[in-house]
């Protein structure tokens, strides 16, 4: 004993029925509307997480090489400044 | 294995005489099949589904005999709007003999201005359609509820989906129910507790309609009330008055003819409670032994099961009320229905006025009564508001009935006069308090 198959489903193909549409039609825009805001509430939150972690700028204060001649003569100042200190 | 139990049973002997006879037609047929299976597309239409198209022919030519003598009775009744002579021609779009000439048919602009052929060939097809001798599994009506299932009484379409009615896809289907289940369906609209129709100014209940409503509501779900405050431990003073719902039925023809399993719908809807169907009126007892409404001086009563009965009495209401044999009358028990009484037309304009009203006002009672179309009815309340405007209260005022037949029928006399059964439907009641003047 099984369940019944739906009258409301084409016994070949599965689709609903037109009765079934019908029937179906009162509830259509609003579900609809359901769907696009639960869509859109998850689809925002993801893209947003995605954005969020894809922004890598945990290591942006580490010099890369080649580091340019300006900049590495101001580097060993600091290094200089900070072992100084440290005295 | 897998290959047997997915065929269905038609298929399978198919297969077996496929195999017998080896027929390559056959064969063709269920590859064809087979490919259409798996790209998931509809079977092919058979020729004894109904289409406007095949169901379509004129009815003074019709295959069907009672058609063709319909065709030749509004001949010699009707009259052309046009000439005003005989109608003799018929219309092509409609199929339906409706004016006197070609010419005639032409001249009429309102006629073609407001498509009213469309309307009068839904009947030719709708016609046809129930003649046509095709299969119609839309009759197996369900059985019981489940108890967890809530019925959806918003529309015809949502009713047959919740309640679990074969699958009705086309027009011709939901004509062929609707029209039957029309009575019984309407009744538990009005009085189910999830009616669509809603309070004033939402809907088109009155205060004093709620009134009454809550009264029957609180005798058909009087088990579940019962059945709360018993499980709560509080003990009511037991269950109301414990007799079966009676439900009158004023005028009754057609739908005193009903069959059992029709109007065992309503109780379907109901299952705690019995009712007792009253159809009061000269025509409300058709013997089909005789052929012929019979009339009998005592009721008939048929018993369809435990929990309704059929009781026809074949007199006019007020004879009945005289004669106090439905007393006492109990709001919380009785409802009263006139299915298309046509108060306000000539022919039975004094019996229902001067008799069959007063007493129906006098019990108190809601009475719910329906039209064939939107003037029918406004002619019938108009009425009652002008010969009984203060004596009585309008529990639902005259809007379209959700639950009208939605086959389109056709009076012979005038053919361009379509309607629908049940189409509109409005409530009005004996006035229950004592006006008082200060």
């Amino acid at each position: 004993m099984g369940l019944e198959p739906s009258r409301y489903q084409d016994p070949r193909t599965w689709k609903m029925t037109p009765a079934m549409l019908r029937a179906r039609r009162p509830f259509f825009a609003r579900n609809m509307a359901a769907l696009v805001l639960l869509l859109g509430t998850t689809s925002a939150i993801y893209t947003y997480t995605y954005g969020f972690l894809h922004r890598d700028n945990d290591f942006v204060d580490v010099p890369i090489p080649p580091v340019d001649e300006g900049e590495l003569e101001q580097l060993k100042q600091e290094y200089a400044a900070h072992l100084e200190s440290k005295k | 294995m897998l290959c047997t139990w997915t065929l269905r049973p038609g298929v399978r002997s198919a297969h077996r005489a496929l195999r017998a006879s080896g027929l390559p037609c056959i064969a063709r047929r269920q590859l064809m099949g087979f490919v259409r299976n798996a790209l998931g597309l509809e079977p092919p239409p058979s020729p004894m589904d109904p289409t406007p198209e095949n169901r379509f022919h004129p009815w003074d030519q019709s295959p069907v005999d009672a058609l063709r003598e319909r065709a030749a009775r509004i001949k010699t009744l009707a009259k052309c709007p046009v000439t005003g002579l005989n109608v003799e021609y018929t219309c092509p779009l409609s199929g339906i003999p409706t004016h006197h000439s070609r010419e005639a048919w032409e001249q009429d602009t309102q006629y073609h201005a407001t498509k009213r052929y469309e309307t009068l060939k839904k009947v030719n097809i709708y016609e046809h359609d129930l003649r046509s001798g095709r299969p119609f599994p839309e009759f197996d009506f369900p059985q019981e509820q489940g108890y967890d299932k809530v019925v959806n009484m918003t529309n015809w379409d949502l009713f047959f989906y919740t309640r679990g009615f074969y699958s009705m896809d086309t027009e011709f289907q939901l004509a062929a129910v609707t029209k039957m289940l029309s009575y019984p369906v309407t009744i538990a609209s009005l009085l189910a507790q999830f009616s669509p129709y809603s309070l004033n100014p939402k809907g088109p209940i009155t205060l004093e309609g709620l009134k009454s409503l809550a009264a029957v509501r609180y005798t058909l779900y009087s088990q579940s009330f019962n059945n709360s405050a018993r499980a709560g431990g509080v003990t009511t003073g037991g269950a109301l008055k414990n007799r079966p719902m009676r439900l009158f039925v004023l005028g009754a023809r057609a739908e005193a003819q009903l069959p059992g399993h029709v109007w065992k719908q309503l109780s379907y809807l109901f299952p705690e409670q019995s009712f007792e169907m009253v159809f009061i009126g000269p025509e409300s007892y058709y013997d089909r032994a005789r052929g012929q409404y019979v009339r009998s001086p005592t009721p008939v009563v048929e018993k369809v099961d435990e929990t309704l009965k059929f009781i026809h009495y074949t007199d006019y209401f007020h004879v009945l009320h005289e004669s106090q044999d439905f007393f006492p009358y109990d709001p919380y028990f009785d409802c009263f229905f006139t299915f298309h009484p046509g108060f306000a037309s000539p022919e039975n304009r004094d019996t229902w006025l001067s008799n069959t009203l007063p007493a129906l006002l006098d019990t108190k009672c809601a009475i719910f009564t329906t039209g064939f179309d939107r003037d029918d009815l406004m002619n019938d309340v108009a009425l009652l508001n002008e010969k009984f405007g203060s004596e009585m209260d309008i529990l639902m005022e005259p809007t379209k009935n959700v639950f009208g037949s939605t086959k389109w029928e056709l009076n012979d006399l005038n053919p361009h006069e379509v309607y629908q059964f049940n189409m509109y439907i409005a409530g009005f009641r004996g006035k229950r308090y004592h006006t008082i003047k200060r």
